[in-house]
């Protein structure tokens, strides 16, 4: 990890429960904020989208663990509040694009968190 | 942190965009699955850019929000009146703008300016999520200028305006905070630079006030010392004050000033012509002390020009008094000892030589008398007798003269001067040298004031008239002239032997008496001398603190004038 994160990630393993908790609770809550308040006709998309950044903000507190963390929020998010709005199939579908969603949404995160460190680095 | 907007620029395109970019195709594609219309190009790639624009906005919130949270927060007072103020006014325009005046939103603009300027980066980023998640709900909920004109493209046009919004903010946020670091920076900088100069010219000023040189600058152009240290009081006993009021012509010998005007005039020229080299120029001049004598000063100086672009002379001066009167003594044992050697080379050169001849004529001449006698040869006799007689006299005259030349050397002949009739003196000299003058046929002849007294050494006098005239009888042909002449001034006898004879060159009168390089030669008729007679004079002649010198033309004679002070 880089320097200037070890504070932090070391506050975060003191802390590691309690934080990664919050984070995905965060994550689920401004994922449903966003579907929920701020989505405009016609497709119901929103404007922006809070968990990209958390998802972010998660792999830079918590590292790689961040990666289930992320996904468990991102699955819960998708699974029974996005996809609800949208399609209607059977539960084992759902649950299949539920899944693929959020691994999209972790590999988004990762790759971000990824890059970061490397510019950083450099 | 970003500190710099070439750090935001990448982050913003590899870590918003990239991954947003990469994982909305993925997404579109997924959703479109479970539908049964499918969807077409133009619709995937607005539904993809939307999507990344949404991703991107999130990402550019929160990410930059863990660094602001970690590297400013504590830092930065982000309760900061100003900043807070701009947020609540930007709040307000806002919600204004949701009932009324729905353009009015864009008067953010130039508040965000303002906040870019007061505030830091984590004001700029709350004021981007509050803007954010208003105008979303607002345009969400049709209400202010985005809600009101919804349509079919609103949502872009919205999203793209937050897009813009925040990075744009961002961008003047880290802007104004780069041109404040630099700031700080230069401010730093100038504060170091000038503490440091300030520190150096301390340094300089007590070095300069406490070394026993004298440091000075004389400006060329108001021809005036524009500083001179304390310690010109322990060299020459003036004040600073004092010597500032000072010229070089004022404080210098006139010699030494004429000489140092010269240099300078000759360094500027220098100077015209290399002015990139920089020479140092070391000089010994003489210097007026406080009460008005001399000491012997070294300079070393060197042109610079200050900073109004005058020429200056930037110098130390250095007492070398004692070292110039050691080196004066130096230099006058070195002639002593010059003359001793010369003294000792003389007179082993007349005891190898000029003794040494008198003494082979006697033995050639006692053993010729030898044999005549056997012969009975009388008149031969008598000749070789005449003959050993006259090498007998010369070398008794040759002895004499070397024994008072040598009483001379070792101070053991005595100087007691007495007032002596001149008219007498004069008159014994010439008695005895008349035989040898009507010998070559020379006209001797002497002008004296009658009844003259003289305070001098009558033993010396004698000898010095008397070496005189038989030097001029010895180079002055048969039938020439010789005329002594004494003449009283108000303070010195003034004598002069004046002969028609056959004079000198100059380099050979002018060595005349200097026992090192005077060579003696012989007379009109072969007359020999020791060499030593001129000598003597001079010798004698300073006892008296009197002078002797000498005009000669070739072939037409000599006068040698010597004073006695009265």
């Amino acid at each position: 990890m880089v320097e200037s994160f070890k504070p932090a990630a070391e506050l975060c393993r003191k802390l590691y429960w309690k934080y990664a908790l919050f984070f995905t609770l965060s994550y689920i809550l401004s994922g449903f904020f966003c579907v929920l308040q701020l989505s405009v006709p016609p497709d119901n998309y929103s404007l922006l989208w809070i968990p990209s950044g958390l998802g972010v903000i998660m792999f830079f507190l918590l590292g790689y663990s961040a990666i289930v963390w992320v996904l468990i929020a991102s699955f819960i998010l998708n699974t029974f509040t996005y996809l609800q709005h949208h399609f209607a199939n059977l539960e084992a579908y759902r649950v299949f694009v539920g899944f693929l969603n959020a691994a999209i949404d972790v590999i988004q995160a990762f790759v971000a968190w990824k890059i970061a460190i490397y510019l950083e680095k450099n | 942190m970003f500190t710099r907007n070439s750090q935001l620029i990448p982050f913003f395109i590899f870590v918003c965009m990239l991954p947003s970019v990469l994982t909305s195709g993925i997404l579109i594609f997924v959703k479109t699955l479970g539908r049964t219309d499918g969807i077409d190009l133009a619709t995937f790639l607005k539904l993809s850019i939307y999507l990344t624009v949404g991703n991107t906005i999130g990402i550019l919130l929160f990410a930059p929000l863990y660094w602001a949270w970690k590297l400013e927060y504590e830092n930065s007072a982000l309760l900061k009146h100003f900043p807070v103020s701009i947020t609540i006014a930007i709040t307000c325009i806002l919600l204004l703008s949701f009932y009324q005046f729905s353009s009015i939103v864009f008067l953010i603009i130039p508040l965000l300016v303002i906040l870019a300027r007061k505030g830091n980066f984590l004001h700029s980023i709350i004021v981007s999520f509050i803007i954010c998640i208003l105008l979303s709900v607002g345009t969400a909920y049709k209400l202010g200028f985005f809600g009101t004109h919804l349509d079919s493209g609103t949502s872009f046009e919205t999203v793209l305006f937050l897009l813009s919004i925040i990075f744009v903010l961002y961008t003047a946020t880290i802007a104004f905070y780069e041109l404040k670091l630099h700031q700080d920076k230069l401010q730093l900088l100038v504060t170091q630079s000038i503490n440091s100069m300030e520190v150096s010219e301390e340094r300089y000023r007590m070095l300069a006030e406490n070394v026993a040189d004298v440091i000075w600058v004389w400006n060329l152009s108001e021809n005036k010392f524009t500083y001179i240290s304390p310690s010109v009081f322990q060299l020459r006993g003036l004040t600073v004050e004092e010597a500032m009021q000072e010229t070089i012509t004022s404080s210098l010998e006139p010699n030494s000033a004429k000489e140092v005007l010269d240099k300078i005039i000759r360094i500027l020229a220098s100077n015209d012509s290399q002015p990139d080299q920089e020479q140092y120029y070391y000089d010994e001049v003489l210097q007026y002390k406080k009460n008005g004598t001399l000491i012997w000063v070294e300079t070393v100086s060197h042109l610079v020009v200050n900073a109004n672009g005058q020429m200056e002379i930037f110098g130390v001066s250095r007492n070398i008094n004692e070292r110039k009167l050691a080196e004066q003594i130096q230099k006058d044992n070195e002639n002593q000892l010059k003359e001793l050697n010369a003294t000792k080379d003389k007179f082993f050169s007349i005891i190898a030589h000029d003794l040494m001849n008198p003494f082979h004529t006697l033995i050639g001449f006692s053993g010729l008398l030898i044999s005549q006698t056997a012969k009975k040869d009388l008149e031969a006799v008598v000749v070789s007798a005449k003959l050993m007689k006259d090498s007998a006299e010369k070398t008794k005259n040759l002895l004499k003269n070397l024994l008072e030349w040598s009483y001379t050397q070792t101070g053991k002949i005595s100087f007691d001067p007495e007032e002596i009739v001149l008219q007498k003196i004069v008159q014994e000299v010439l008695d005895l040298l008349q035989v040898a003058a009507d010998q070559k046929g020379i006209e001797l002849n002497a002008e004296i004031p009658g009844d003259s007294k003289i305070f001098a050494d009558k033993y010396m006098l004698s000898a010095i008239l008397r070496n005189l005239i038989s030097n001029a009888i010895k180079y002055t042909y048969s039938g020439g002239r010789i005329k002594l002449s004494a003449e009283k001034t108000d303070n010195e006898w003034i004598f002069k032997v004046k002969d028609n004879g056959v004079g000198m060159q100059p380099e050979v009168y002018e060595s005349i008496f200097n026992i090192g390089t005077h060579k003696s030669e012989l007379g009109t008729e072969k007359e020999q001398g020791t060499g030593l007679g001129l000598i003597l004079c001079k010798e004698f002649i300073e006892k008296h603190r009197g002078k002797i010198g000498v005009q000669s033309n070739i072939r037409e004679g000599s006068t040698f004038r010597f004073t006695i002070p009265l």
